[in-house]
Formats: structure tokens, sequence, C-alpha cells
């Protein structure tokens, strides 16, 4: 197999576990912020949580894929520039977020965890946006 | 207690993202293509004919089409370029808007001047 078809597999599979976690994460993050019973806040916060471990834990991948695949660009032009401009704030954010996460615990009050909430929210946003043009840049017409 | 500890996180997240974007530059660092590899593309012996024009365009077609038609062009997941019978506007066409689930548009990346390189060297492929 061709190296660069290799990276291009590598990269469509590896792209679609961060994404999907952290939307997972996002989700249950939210529902456990507003949902009145503390016990069952706290599950559902504990899926957030380990949701975007995975998905932090799992982003490099994607990235180096990613890499590999635009042989270094690490922005490029057209679809594959807006591509870039979505992805590397969401790959920061989402490294930021899951340390932060990961050194607060449940120590977070409610406030900062509603600021963490805020940002993840737009973590989320930007990765869909960047995975858009990264689905433009193989399907777009 | 809990505010150290917020921003002891955010200091934390504020590293580990920046070591993240450290490690993401110099890995691209590795991926791309040496300068000697860059000036040796115009020098290979690929494509046999066609002149500069076709060398420009194997230099563009090594980077953005390689992916899928091989770096010989005899194809992998796209196909053998080799002996391509469609007319100049045709495969213009093709590159820039794509063909959809086949073929990825390159028109927003790529310039006139580029397709056209990149149809020269098309022609000077021979079976």
């Amino acid at each position: 197999m061709n190296i660069n078809v290799f990276w291009a597999r590598m990269h469509g599979g590896a792209t679609h576990f961060p994404f999907a976690l952290l939307l997972v994460s996002v989700a249950f993050d939210v529902v456990g912020f507003w949902w009145r019973n503390e016990l069952r806040a706290r599950e559902f916060t504990a899926i957030g949580f380990y949701s975007l471990l995975i998905a932090a834990a799992v982003s490099p991948f994607a990235v180096l894929s990613g890499i590999a695949l635009s042989k270094g660009t690490l922005m490029g032009s057209g679809a594959l520039a807006l591509h870039h401009l979505f992805i590397w704030p969401t790959f920061g954010l989402l490294i930021g977020l899951a340390v932060w996460r990961l050194v607060v615990r449940g120590g977070a009050s409610r406030r900062a965890f509603g600021c963490y909430l805020a940002l993840a929210n737009i973590t989320a946003v930007t990765m869909m946006a960047a995975g858009f043009w990264g689905g433009e840049l193989i399907l777009g017409n | 207690m809990k505010p150290s500890l917020q921003l002891k996180g955010i200091a934390l997240g504020a590293i580990a993202s920046c070591a993240a974007f450290t490690l993401v530059f110099a890995v691209s660092k590795m991926f791309q293509p040496s300068s000697a590899a860059m000036h040796s593309v115009g020098d290979a012996p690929l494509p046999p004919a066609g002149g500069l024009l076709a060398s420009q365009g194997y230099a563009l077609f090594k980077l953005n089409c390689a992916h899928c038609h091989g770096l010989d062009a005899r194809g992998d997941e796209g196909p053998d370029l080799h002996g391509v019978t469609k007319s100049d506007a045709r495969i213009a066409f093709l590159i820039k808007n794509g063909s959809k689930g086949e073929m990825p548009k390159f028109g927003a990346k790529l310039s006139d001047a580029d397709v056209r390189a990149l149809i020269a060297f098309v022609r000077s492929l021979r079976d």
C-alpha cells in the first residue's frame, strides 16, 4: 500500500475517536452540571471526565497522521487551511482542558466548572468545523 | 484551597497545550519534504518528457495527487494516469472541481498555472 494512502486511512480512522468522545464528554458534563440529584450528577460528570481524557489521549494519533498525510503542512491553503484553522485551537483546547480536569478532578467550583463547560462547548464547535472542512477536502464538490 | 488548585490546573493545562504544539511543530518538520528532495524533483528522471512545465507539474503531483494516484502515477486508490485520453479541459475541470466521492477538488488550492503544469505532467506520462 502507498504510504500516503496508509496515512489517509489512519487519519480517517484516528480522527473520529476524539471527535465522538469530546461530543460525548460535553453532553454528559452539561447534563451533570444541571442535574439536581447530586449523586447522579457526579456520575454524569464522571462519564464526561473519562471521555475527555480518552479523547485527549488519542488526539495526538489523529494529529500525527494528519501531519504525515499533509507532509508536514501546518496551514496550507483552501479547504486544508480552513481545516487547520479550526483544528489547531481545538487540539490546544482539548489538551489544556483535559489537563485542567485531571488536576482539579472534583475540586472545581461551580463557577469554574461553568467556565470549563463554556470552553468545552467552544472546543466541540471548532472540532465540528474542523471535521466539516476535513470532509470537504475529501468529498467536497 | 480550591482556587489555588484551579489556577494550578490552568497553568498545567496551558503548559501541556504549549508542549503539544511544540511536539506538533517538531513532528511537522520530520514529515516535510527536505529541500534536497524538492530540488531533486526537478532533476528527477520523471517525467522523461515534457520539459520544465511537466517537471513543475510533477512537483505539484507529488504534493497533491500522489496520495491516491501513487508516486509513479500508476494508480493506487485513484486510477493510473498513464495514457489518459481525456481532453485538457476535462482534466482541468476534474482537478479543479473533483468528482464527488471519488476525487477531492483542488480549485481553491491550485492556480490555473498549477493546473496547466499538472496537465503537462500527465501528458508526459508514457505507458
